[in-house]
């Protein structure tokens, strides 16, 4: 039987960086999948948004819609024409010590010749005692409105400008669906 | 070498609008099913939906939450004749449905489905959960999408089942 579902590549930080890049990505899978676990250095924030970026293209050719809870409260938000695409929240530096998000970002059909779809849901427990530092579970629907294929991928805290911190990881993951 | 556990059953890519994609004889080997559809439709009431084993009786069951970047609403609905799978669609812009289904070859359980649908169009967008089940203990062998208020899927349309083991 085919193997279906394979790590490309990966990234665990011993560092803090700005933002990690999955390039050369091979075209020989239908979907993508990046799985992540991450927390960043915002100040005075107990989370931050993270964002992917295509084929290094900053033009505002991105949207997003997410839903979210924080388990005191739920809401809903828009963003459009923007330059990045906002996928969620992790961790930041005034959340709970040593506690990580995880979040998981879906791209099918990322060679098709037409706008790309893609959904990420993402969650962070901090074991806070104060609701204001709960946070947070999302789900993202997104959208990339350009007919190149997707060949690499940016992770970062653009909103921020934050760093991810030493302990964050990336896995990239191709699937087939023959 | 490792056992491989997340494997195709099926796919389906449409070259020709069509208003049902059908998976059928669906082994019974898997431990769960995952359904990945990536879809537009003809027009703008279409909505994707999916029935079990042909069975078109009301015995379907949907609880959801949903957000559109305005507000977030809750619904819920029994006795259906099929799972709806989208609020919002789009003739243009592809959007994402994906449904897992839990322990589908038991005889004994009614199996419940977890589904998630992404749908951003630019202009606007909604993202949904949605816990469901089909109120059989029947096994499933047969996965039936189709097309609520008329229309088609268009082409380009892709359904892929996989099959997911545990071990």
């Amino acid at each position: 039987m085919a193997a279906t579902y394979n790590l490309i590549a990966s990234s665990t930080f011993t560092a803090s960086a700005t933002t990690v890049t999955f390039s050369s990505i091979p075209a020989t899978y239908t979907d993508l999948l990046i799985r992540l676990s991450a927390r960043t250095d915002a100040a005075t924030s107990t989370d931050a948004l993270f964002s992917v970026r295509f084929n290094g293209d900053s033009s505002s050719i991105y949207s997003d819609t997410v839903a979210y809870g924080t388990g005191v409260a739920n809401g809903t938000a828009r963003t459009t024409v923007t330059n990045t695409m906002d996928n969620g929240t992790q961790p930041a530096a005034g959340a709970t010590s040593n506690t990580f998000g995880c979040a998981e970002i879906y791209i099918p059909s990322y060679r098709i010749s037409q706008s790309k779809p893609l959904s990420t849901f993402s969650a962070s427990e901090t074991n806070a005692t104060t609701a204001t530092a709960w946070f947070f579970n999302g789900a993202d629907a997104g959208l990339y409105r350009s007919n190149t294929a997707i060949s690499s991928i940016t992770i970062g805290a653009y909103a921020s400008g934050a760093n991810f911190i030493s302990g964050s990881s990336f896995y990239l993951y191709g699937i087939k669906n023959s | 070498m490792a056992t491989a556990t997340y494997e195709p059953i099926a796919t389906t890519t449409l070259t020709t609008a069509a208003a049902t994609i059908t998976f059928s004889s669906i082994p019974g080997t898997y431990t769960d099913l995952r359904l990945v559809l990536v879809y537009k439709v003809s027009t703008v009431s279409s909505t994707p939906a999916l029935q079990i084993n042909s069975d078109t009786l009301g015995r379907y069951t949907k609880i959801n939450t949903n957000g559109n970047g305005v507000a977030v609403s809750a619904a819920s609905s029994i006795g259906q004749t099929s799972i709806s799978l989208a609020n919002q669609v789009d003739t243009t812009i592809p959007q994402i449905i994906t449904v897992d289904i839990f322990n589908y070859a038991s005889t004994t359980v009614k199996k419940p489905w977890l589904i998630t649908t992404s749908e951003d169009r630019n202009t606007a967008g909604s993202v949904n959960f949605a816990a469901a089940t089909y109120n059989q203990t029947t096994d499933y062998t047969t996965l039936n999408l189709s097309i609520l208020y008329g229309g088609n899927y268009s082409i380009d349309t892709t359904a892929t089942l996989y099959g997911i083991l545990k071990a």
